[in-house]
């Protein structure tokens, strides 16, 4: 007993037994990345599709009406694979290359992160490798968080991308070898997905953490910079929650917009140009907040500036801002005043 | 790189013309123009062919009707547009010079 789905093929249905499916699916989909690039691409895969429908019917007569897994294979097998006329000579080009960064699997270590930015690049992987224990040992470490990070968010390079890579062209007999492969590696891939389900979200975790961190770092950067905080000698302490609260909406004003652009580049070196749902929520979201926190900071200022200034004066004598000091108070330092 | 691979090189550079050349008397369908390839040289399939018609076409090289047929729906039936059959005639008179520079070349360095 065989499995049987009902496609539709050039506006007819034609009921295929599943491993056909399988075939029938890889073929399409090997098709439409081959002609991506090409203007004629929905015309030439309506053509391919009634070629397809065309001589599935004539080995349809009589009472059988579903199509057997091996006579779709030679139907495949006559059609032959896709050939994108627009640029026929595209993989055997001198030194072919990746035009995304890709996981390369075959012939990885680890992950294929190197392995991936050796063909990206055009240079040999080895080299690659090296330079990444260099840099981690210089880092102490930290590198390793950025080849994991590589290794959790780009997307694993697929055979024809592998193909395109080593200028080996993808022949119809390899393309339904993988569709095979694929039918019966059906529940070792269910595995592996749960698997990188997991380093998924160990990789959001370390991504959250690691954010965080980078947070607090800039923050206590913002306090050294106000001369709220010192490495040595005395810090000017913080006057209470106003002033808080005042650090806090400006720090928020001036690293909000940094994130956004940051997020913007990050999507254009995705290659998408509509971000996401939640993508597009993220950005509307900080948009917000960085609106809020203008007003806060305008109002906290307006309202409580004058104060601090005062306080400020009566404490110290002088303003830190940065590495200046603004005179406040001619007794003390003797010089003329800026206000 | 083996001979025939070099041969390989050449068909794949010609079928174009091989193509206009099949439509060069009468028009035909995408089968038709397989048919007519089939066992020579130019043999090729319905994956290398689409894409190429599709080309000819935006190139204003031959242009096609839906045409009912005996059996099934309407299916294109190509014809050579004007454009067509003077690039084909080029063509031709193109690889002949070619051919004829392959044999000067010869007698040059003998």
């Amino acid at each position: 007993m065989r499995k049987v789905l009902t496609v539709s093929l050039h506006g007819r249905s034609y009921k295929i037994e599943e491993q056909g499916y399988q075939e029938l699916q890889a073929y399409l989909e090997h098709a439409e990345q081959t002609l991506a690039d090409n203007p004629d691409k929905a015309e030439i895969m309506a053509d391919i599709e009634q070629a397809i429908a065309d001589k599935c019917q004539s080995g349809l007569h009589g009472s059988r009406d579903v199509i057997a897994a091996e006579q779709l294979h030679e139907v495949l097998q006559q059609i032959g694979a896709v050939e994108d006329e627009g640029a026929p000579a595209a993989a055997d080009s001198a030194g072919a290359r990746l035009k995304r960064l890709y996981l390369v699997r075959e012939g990885a270590v680890l992950l294929g992160v190197c392995n991936g930015l050796g063909l990206y690049f055009g240079i040999d992987p080895v080299l690659v490798r090296v330079a990444f224990i260099l840099l981690t040992i210089l880092t102490g470490g930290v590198w390793i968080l950025i080849y994991l990070l590589l290794g959790l968010f780009l997307p694993t390079a697929d055979a024809t991308q592998q193909a395109a890579a080593a200028g080996k062209p993808l022949t119809a007999q390899a393309i339904i070898a993988r569709a095979k492969q694929r039918t019966n590696q059906e529940s070792l891939r269910q595995l592996e997905k749960g698997g990188r389900i997991v380093l998924r979200i160990i990789g959001n975790l370390a991504a959250t953490i690691f954010s965080v961190l980078t947070a607090a770092w800039v923050w206590l950067l913002w306090l050294l910079a106000l001369g709220k905080l010192r490495l040595y000698g005395s810090a000017q302490p913080i006057n209470g929650w106003r002033e808080l609260a005042i650090i806090t909406t400006a720090y928020l004003v001036l690293a909000l917009p940094a994130l956004l652009i940051f997020r913007g580049f990050d999507r254009r070196a995705d290659g998408r140009a509509v971000p996401t749902k939640t993508g597009a929520a993220v950005d509307a979201g900080l948009s917000i907040v960085w609106g809020l926190t203008i007003v806060a900071f305008c109002l906290l200022g307006s309202l409580y500036g004058h104060d601090l200034v005062n306080d400020a004066h009566s404490h110290h004598g002088y303003l830190r801002v940065g590495n200046s000091q603004f005179c406040l108070d001619h007794s003390t330092c003797g010089t003329q005043s800026r206000h | 790189m083996k001979p025939t691979e070099h041969f390989d090189q050449f068909r794949k550079g010609m079928l174009q013309t091989a193509v206009l050349s099949s439509l060069e008397r009468q028009s035909a369908y995408a089968a038709d123009i397989l048919g007519r390839l089939s066992g020579g040289e130019f043999e090729t399939t319905e994956g290398g062919l689409y894409p190429l018609l599709s080309k000819l076409k935006r190139q204003g090289l031959l242009q096609y009707e839906w045409a009912e047929s005996p059996s099934g729906p309407p299916r294109k039936y190509y014809r050579l547009t004007d454009e067509g059959r003077r690039h084909l005639a080029a063509s031709k008179t193109y690889i002949r010079q070619l051919l004829i520079t392959l044999d000067q070349l010869g007698e040059h360095h003998a």
